[in-house]
């Protein structure tokens, strides 16, 4: 009887949170002559240290407001073969290929290749192995204790992560002094924000708003590469040219949208006793 | 009150002699254990990573993650197979093995609790609590061995460590694959002990 009704409970919480799924894509709002996007370009996907397959990281990116996002594991392009797998729909959100390029010097996003970087180089080598693949390099958390990130490597890469969610102060300290410093040998330098989601729901806490003049992979990777864009960490607090970042406020980019919230937290409470109850009773 | 499942993990011993005075399951039957902690896994992941749950992400996860059934299920086909002496049919074993699947399932359930307070810390801490499930179960392949296979103590002891050796070798292997290689798990170790 009562694994019964826990089997009732968990059945009903799957069918409230499937037909409550109403997710619509809403397009990006513009600047002038561009499009502002939303992005996150440092996502951990299935298979991978994610949890989350593309296809499900696409849907929560449109729940969440973004406009592109890019998969990124370490040292590995598996979840990244599935990314061509995804239908090519325009009222959804972008997803580009890539890979958190990981040595224990340093931590290197490359966004838009299409085959694995091997991580057995200096920074400014790696980052010549990413350009020749047409794609960009993002120091990732760049932390002091990186030594990889020498004056010449922050002068190669396309950007630097100066909103990252990271819970120790001294690290954001670390990225924004990172940011600051890289600025002054290549002015264009792209400040990113990146959420590094793994298997929490914080996707997109921390993003990149991208000026692009057209909403494409293309667009994108040239407006990170013209350094056109504005960080945003989960705080609020926004970073790059001041002339881009009034753009933003003015802009009022779209945040998460959560239509139905109150079936979404009850398909969930129930889901999740339904299955434990399965489980133990 | 107690699932069977539930019982075997409180009380394995006296569980399985009662699981193996049962009737036989079919194949099908024998499919259904392993088929929940894949619906587990299918369901806690999604909770955690985005506080939803539909068929969809049920489906994709499930597909994603399906590998490590998989593997378990090897490994209880390895067990099974290389002890003659057991006192059931394979396919009964093979159900029974998967009886044992509360302590990881509960690891799993987990993880959707702990992603839910925004100051956690996830991986640090559902990495130092999967050492309950890794012991737990470990006591219970003990006893499975003793009264399913039919082993006399030290055997079932040595194979309760040997399952606990691969184990821990399969989901280190997994764990370096995903973090990038042995440097980079190097490097993550030395950075978080750098905070403390």
């Amino acid at each position: 009887m009562a694994r019964t009704l826990a089997t009732i409970m968990f059945a009903l919480g799957i069918l409230i949170g499937t037909v409550s799924d109403r997710v619509t894509y809403r397009p990006p709002p513009r600047s002038g002559e561009y499009f502002v996007l939303a992005g996150d370009f440092h996502v951990h996907a299935a298979p991978g240290d994610g949890s989350l397959t593309p296809w499900t990281l696409r849907d929560e990116a449109a729940r969440r407001g973004l406009d592109v996002i890019a998969i990124t594991n370490h040292n590995q392009f598996l979840a990244d073969r599935l990314v061509p797998l995804l239908s090519a729909d325009v009222d959804q959100p972008i997803v580009l290929q890539g890979e958190e390029v990981t040595h224990s010097d340093y931590h290197l996003i490359a966004v838009g290749i299409d085959h694995v970087v091997r991580a057995d180089r200096p920074v400014v080598d790696v980052v010549a192995a990413i350009h020749s693949q047409g794609g960009v390099a993002i120091a990732a958390h760049p932390m002091r204790a990186f030594p990889g990130y020498t004056d010449a490597a922050l002068a190669a890469v396309d950007g630097t992560e100066v909103a990252h969610p990271e819970r120790v102060e001294r690290y954001r300290r670390d990225y924004i002094e990172t940011f600051a410093r890289a600025r002054r040998m290549n002015p264009h330098i792209a400040p990113i924000g990146s959420s590094d989601v793994h298997n929490t729901p914080a996707l997109g806490d921390c993003r990149t708003f991208v000026f692009a003049r057209e909403r494409s992979a293309r667009g994108v990777l040239e407006a990170i590469r013209a350094g056109r864009t504005v960080a945003a960490d989960e705080r609020g607090r926004l970073f790059g040219d001041a002339s881009l970042v009034e753009q933003v406020r003015a802009a009022r980019p779209r945040g998460p949208s959560d239509p139905h919230r109150d079936w979404r937290r009850a398909s969930v409470l129930l889901t999740y006793v339904g299955l434990a109850g399965v489980v133990l009773l | 009150m107690l699932s069977s499942d539930a019982r075997v993990a409180l009380r394995p011993d006296a569980t399985f002699r009662e699981l193996i005075a049962e009737r036989p399951p079919g194949f099908w039957r024998a499919l259904a254990r392993p088929a929940l902690v894949l619906l587990v896994i299918a369901v806690g992941l999604p909770i955690a990573a985005v506080h939803q749950v539909t068929v969809k992400l049920v489906l994709t996860t499930a597909a994603a993650w399906s590998f490590i059934v998989v593997v378990q299920m090897a490994i209880a086909a390895a067990m099974i197979a290389s002890a003659p002496s057991r006192r059931v049919s394979f396919l009964h074993a093979f159900d029974l093995w998967f009886a044992g699947h509360v302590p990881y399932s509960l690891w799993i359930l987990a993880i959707p609790l702990v992603t839910a307070v925004p100051a956690g810390t996830p991986h640090e801490l559902m990495g130092l609590a999967f050492i309950v499930p890794l012991v737990w179960t470990t006591v219970i392949v003990a006893a499975f061995c003793r009264v399913v296979l039919g082993l006399a103590a030290a055997d079932a002891s040595r194979r309760a460590a040997l399952h606990l050796a691969t184990v821990v070798i399969v989901v280190a292997a997994l764990a370096t694959w995903a973090a990038g290689g042995p440097a980079a798990i190097v490097s993550y170790v030395a950075h978080r002990l750098g905070r403390i």
